[in-house]
């Protein structure tokens, strides 16, 4: 296998979390004991998810998250072939709680992590930004931690300009956080959903999720103020890439939908994996997409590997750039 | 299965050219055959692998001649010809 003479893609995870799933054998029993059958747990968060991803492609990676040298959580990463850079954390790392009964019916308790003060988003971003110098894209994804400015990502991305390049995968007070301040805080790439993107532009969302001229149109008003890349996915309908060069849209190939936990994490991969390689827009956005339908075609967070891959089922359309105003 | 460990031949390594020539080649033959793990019919997961000149990859397959026609086109300079 190839090496990498260099970290390929530095993740944050700013409110990591374990995963953990519980089977239950039968409807779930208000006040009852319950013998579970079977029970999961897993390091998650959409920063890790990223850079498992790219352990399958064989990328080098590094994590960037608050946690304690020798917690339990580190050391599955690194088993799993990522570097960690650990940072002071504010407490135990939250749990997310996942019950799975038998009929199909989920139950979610999320763990809301320990509160953070200034002192500990300091040290995080000075680990991260140390750990950007050695990497090409550095990539901000998933919540932020109770306490922490909801301005953290969009102070981030100023602080890495010129030390690599940038992605955010975020959602509300943090995204629109980052969208008051472009062009400053203008990321290289952005991956919203088609949610997200409505609520940054002021478009409906379900026209936005069903017309990938609209999501395009969306997508072109941040690029217009400084963002490199809008690359929108659109749920089951695919994804739209638009930049400075062009817009494009891929619907996906024709896929059974098993899992969709962590495909946009491996959407907003497979671009960066095409990017990296030097490939063009519209092959970025081709195994954007395969990447993303091979992932909600696998159980839970399950992560693709290349030869999981088919990029050449992915047709990518180009859309006019803009309409006659 | 059949399988080879061969070095990239071309200059610029897996990458355009090549990458299509092989894909194209890999196409055209009866089974699938995999480089690194990847589908050699797909240029674009070719391109995946950032595998440069002298870099040493795998070729494997269930048909030996076909995995032999897909290594002998790794091993040569195909941005030469």
């Amino acid at each position: 296998m190839t090496t990498e003479p260099r970290t390929a893609i530095v993740t944050l995870t700013a409110n990591p979390s374990f995963d953990r799933t519980v089977a239950l054998p039968g409807p779930l029993e208000r006040g009852a004991v319950v013998r579970v059958e079977a029970m999961t747990s897993q390091a998650g968060g959409k920063g890790v998810n990223i850079s498992r991803a790219a352990v399958g492609a064989g990328l080098g990676t590094v994590a960037v998250l608050p946690a304690l040298p020798d917690d339990p959580f580190v050391r599955e990463l690194e088993v799993a072939g990522i570097n960690c850079r650990p940072s002071r954390p504010a407490g135990d790392i939250r749990v997310n709680l996942t019950l799975t009964e038998p009929g199909g019916t989920t139950t979610k308790l999320n763990g809301p992590g320990a509160a953070v003060d200034a002192g500990h988003l300091w040290d995080l971003a000075e680990t991260l930004v140390r750990s950007a110098a050695g990497g090409s894209w550095t990539v901000l994804a998933g919540s932020l931690p109770p306490g922490a400015r909801i301005e953290f990502y969009a102070d981030l991305v100023p602080r890495l300009r010129g030390v690599s390049r940038v992605a955010v995968d975020t959602s509300e007070g943090p995204l629109a956080a980052l969208v008051d301040q472009l062009p400053e805080a203008a990321p290289d790439l952005l991956k919203p959903n088609a949610e997200e993107l409505a609520s940054i532009t002021g478009t409906d969302a379900d026209q936005l999720e069903t017309d990938p001229g609209v999501a395009a149109k969306a997508a072109r008003t941040l690029v217009d103020r400084g963002v490199g890349a809008v690359l929108a996915t659109l749920g089951g309908r695919g994804a739209v890439l638009v930049d400075a060069e062009g817009a494009w849209y891929a619907p996906p190939p024709p896929t059974v939908v098993v899992s969709t936990v962590g495909a946009g994490d491996c959407t907003l991969f497979g671009y960066l994996l095409a990017e990296l390689r030097g490939l063009p827009p519209p092959d970025r956005l081709a195994l954007a997409v395969a990447y993303g339908s091979a992932a909600a075609g696998l159980p839970g967070t399950t992560i693709p590997r290349p030869s999981d891959l088919h990029p050449e089922r992915v047709e990518v359309h180009s859309l006019p750039l803009s309409e006659s105003a | 299965m059949p399988s080879k460990s061969v070095v990239v031949g071309s200059a610029v390594g897996l990458h355009a050219r090549p990458a299509a020539i092989i894909a194209e080649a890999a196409g055209d033959l009866g089974s699938i055959v995999t480089i690194n793990g990847v589908d050699a019919s797909s240029s674009l997961m070719i391109m995946t692998l950032g595998a440069k000149k002298g870099d040493t990859v795998e070729v494997a397959g269930e048909d030996e001649s076909a995995v032999n026609t897909i290594a002998s086109l790794v091993e040569r300079d195909l941005d030469a010809e």
